[in-house]
């Protein structure tokens, strides 16, 4: 399914990728680039060209816009005497936001989905994050769509692809036809950094070419998901078996379910002051549920058993994260079951409280 | 603007409430406005070291001061022990909903208290005391481990000489004869000694949180509905903004949805002891 009110073109892969390429000379573009065996999200150099045709990276790029540790600010000791330290007045913010025109190319359409919801974690109610709406604005996002599914990927399941379904927060919506880019220019900024590429109308014959290729990678999907009942599906079995059958016999407690989740927005406040006590400063570090410490509180802990806090990452993104932001907390991009050492699978869960069968 | 930034507070008096509970007033050290509601909090911190979320105990004081009464148990509150009048505190706040000022106008009115958990709930006692002559009923129900572990006991003594309150302690262990001790036992021993309508009551709760589902468990037994029972929880918050995701029970963020939450709205998730 298109978007009527968008523009849509045809560009020549090479000339889009080749522009793209000579762009990062000037400014900063992050986007899929080949690393050894893996393709991740990093900056584009003449060293590490755009690998527009990817599977899964291990980290979504929502990473850029929430970075897994970043500093919000440091304090200097300007005296020599440590009795003062601890309440110094001199507060230094750093602004590490990104240049105003940074640009993210490459996400496939869930990594999207990933970061809107992120948007409505950092960007709305009282508390909107300062460094998360900058580096927000000041990027433009280019999408692309699907062109391959993984055993893991489930996106389809959760509305999030293969193909990008709402256009909202993004600027330019990429299919990759043979040779060619289907190109659907979502906003300004979007207009603006298409300026210099060669472009051609796209024809309805293009068009059909890309609902054919969109049916084509929808019927790749083997991993499925049934949503409908699902906030309380999972929020009505908070005491099923299945945690801590599964929880004692596969989970270890590694917390890379969370780590490479591309929704989790849990963090961990950490001041560290350098061996002269003249520079402390404060940062914040993606954390994990997964953690044992993560719930502890004086006296006592709220999830001391791995088979709550198993049951705490399933239930939260697929159930009590509704009720918080209005969406699930899940886009179906399989990253944590496939980079769970005992591929502990939540669509596996899932199904198996929902059917009684274990798979 | 930057919700991490902390602003300063500087200490104006520190007065002993026990071997390891301090009440400390602050004035807020900077030019900007400082409000807070009783029930709320603040993220108290020293830089290098951390921070930790403590709720006022006292109503707004004059000045944009406001008092805390903390028990030293970890890294933070270990600092806090340090401070003498005029050193300099870390405060980002106010955070949380506070307690629902607004149902006490014409309810009757039940505290119950456990240990350091009179703390956030003085200034509902403060507040109804300005009103106190046209009230109905209005019970304190206070527990702590010994009779050395009270907070606030001067104002307990004048609490208990106002024949408009009905100020009621309890201790786990000690001498049964203390004037000030009505018995030996947990804070729910005390509730043969009151008479109320606990269909019309409100209560508001806070202690540990075992101790607050026993609370609740015998209220609703005697009548209570759920949604009167106010409990205040405890969580080990990072930010206080509803982003670090340290304070999650289900659905709710404990420093932004609470601290204070009725009964109902919370006991349906799992991860409490309520």
């Amino acid at each position: 399914m298109t978007h009527a009110n968008q523009k849509k073109y045809i560009i020549r892969s090479n000339d889009l990728i080749g522009y793209l390429e000579r762009l990062s000379r000037e400014k900063i573009i992050y986007g899929p680039v080949r690393k050894k065996d893996q393709v991740v999200f990093d900056r584009i150099t003449p060293y590490s060209p755009i690998q527009m045709d990817y599977g899964m990276t291990m980290l979504s790029p929502s990473k850029f816009f929430y970075p897994m540790r970043e500093t919000l600010f440091t304090t200097k000791n300007e005296t020599r005497e440590t009795e003062n330290y601890f309440s110094l007045k001199s507060i230094e913010v750093l602004a590490d936001f990104f240049a105003a025109d940074t640009v993210v190319v490459g996400v496939h359409p869930h990594d999207m989905s990933a970061i809107r919801i992120l948007d409505r974690v950092f960007m709305s109610g009282d508390f909107a994050d300062e460094m998360y709406m900058k580096r927000r604005e000041n990027t433009a996002i280019i999408v692309i769509n699907q062109a391959h599914i993984w055993d893991t990927c489930f996106s389809y399941s959760m509305g999030t692809g293969p193909f990008l379904s709402s256009y909202d927060g993004c600027d330019i919506v990429l299919t990759m036809l043979g040779d060619n880019f289907f190109t659907e220019v979502v906003s300004e900024k979007g207009e603006r950094l298409l300026h210099a590429v060669p472009l051609k109308e796209a024809t309805s014959g293009d068009l059909a070419a890309r609902e054919s290729e969109e049916a084509r990678v929808i019927s790749l999907f083997r991993k499925k998901i049934e949503i409908d009942a699902l906030p309380g599906l999972v929020l009505n079995n908070q005491d099923h078996e299945i945690w801590k059958r599964i929880a004692d016999d596969r989970c270890l407690g590694c917390t890379n379910c969370t780590m490479v989740c591309p929704t989790c927005f849990c963090y961990s406040l950490e001041d560290r002051t350098s061996i002269d006590l003249k520079l402390t400063e404060k940062s914040r570090y993606k954390d994990s549920c997964q953690e044992l410490y993560f719930s502890e509180v004086h006296g006592g802990n709220f999830r001391v058993t791995r088979q709550a806090r198993l049951r705490q990452f399933v239930t939260h993104k697929i159930g009590t994260w509704v009720e918080q932001f209005g969406c699930f907390g899940c886009v179906g991009c399989g990253r944590c079951m496939y980079w769970c050492p005992t591929k502990i699978d939540l669509v596996d869960i899932v199904n198996e409280i929902a059917t009684g069968i274990s798979t | 603007m930057n919700l991490i930034i902390p602003r300063t507070a500087v200490v104006d008096d520190i007065k002993r409430e026990t071997s390891d509970v301090n009440t400390y007033i602050f004035r807020m050290n900077d030019e900007q406005p400082f409000v807070f509601k009783p029930g709320q909090f603040n993220m108290l911190g020293f830089n290098g070291i951390g921070e930790a979320p403590i709720s006022f105990s006292s109503n707004m004081l004059a000045n944009k001061s406001f008092a805390h009464t903390i028990r030293f148990v970890g890294n933070v509150t270990g600092m806090i022990k340090n401070l003498e009048p005029r050193d300099e505190v870390w405060v980002r706040g106010p955070f949380g909903n506070g307690w629902p000022m607004g149902l006490i106008d014409d309810a009757d009115v039940l505290v119950v208290a456990g240990g350091i958990g009179m703390a956030p709930l003085r200034p509902i006692v403060n507040e109804l005391l300005n009103g106190i002559e046209s009230r109905k009923k209005f019970y304190i129900l206070y527990g702590a481990r010994t009779c050395d572990d009270l907070l606030f006991k001067d104002e307990l003594r004048i609490w208990r000489n106002n024949d408009k309150i009905r100020t009621l302690v309890s201790v786990d262990e000690g001498p049964v004869n203390h004037k000030i001790i009505d018995e030996v036992g947990v804070v729910t021993t005390l509730f043969k000694r009151i008479d109320i309508d606990f269909e019309k009551t409100i209560s508001f709760v806070c202690g540990p949180e075992i101790m607050m589902r026993f609370v609740a468990k015998d209220l609703i037994l005697k009548g209570m509905p759920a949604s009167s029972i106010y409990v205040s929880l405890e969580r080990r918050m990072y930010c206080g903004i509803a982003q670090c995701g340290h304070c999650q029970i289900g659905a709710k963020f404990v420093c932004r949805d609470g601290p204070v939450f009725g009964y109902s709205d919370i006991k349906r998730f799992s991860d409490t002891l309520l």
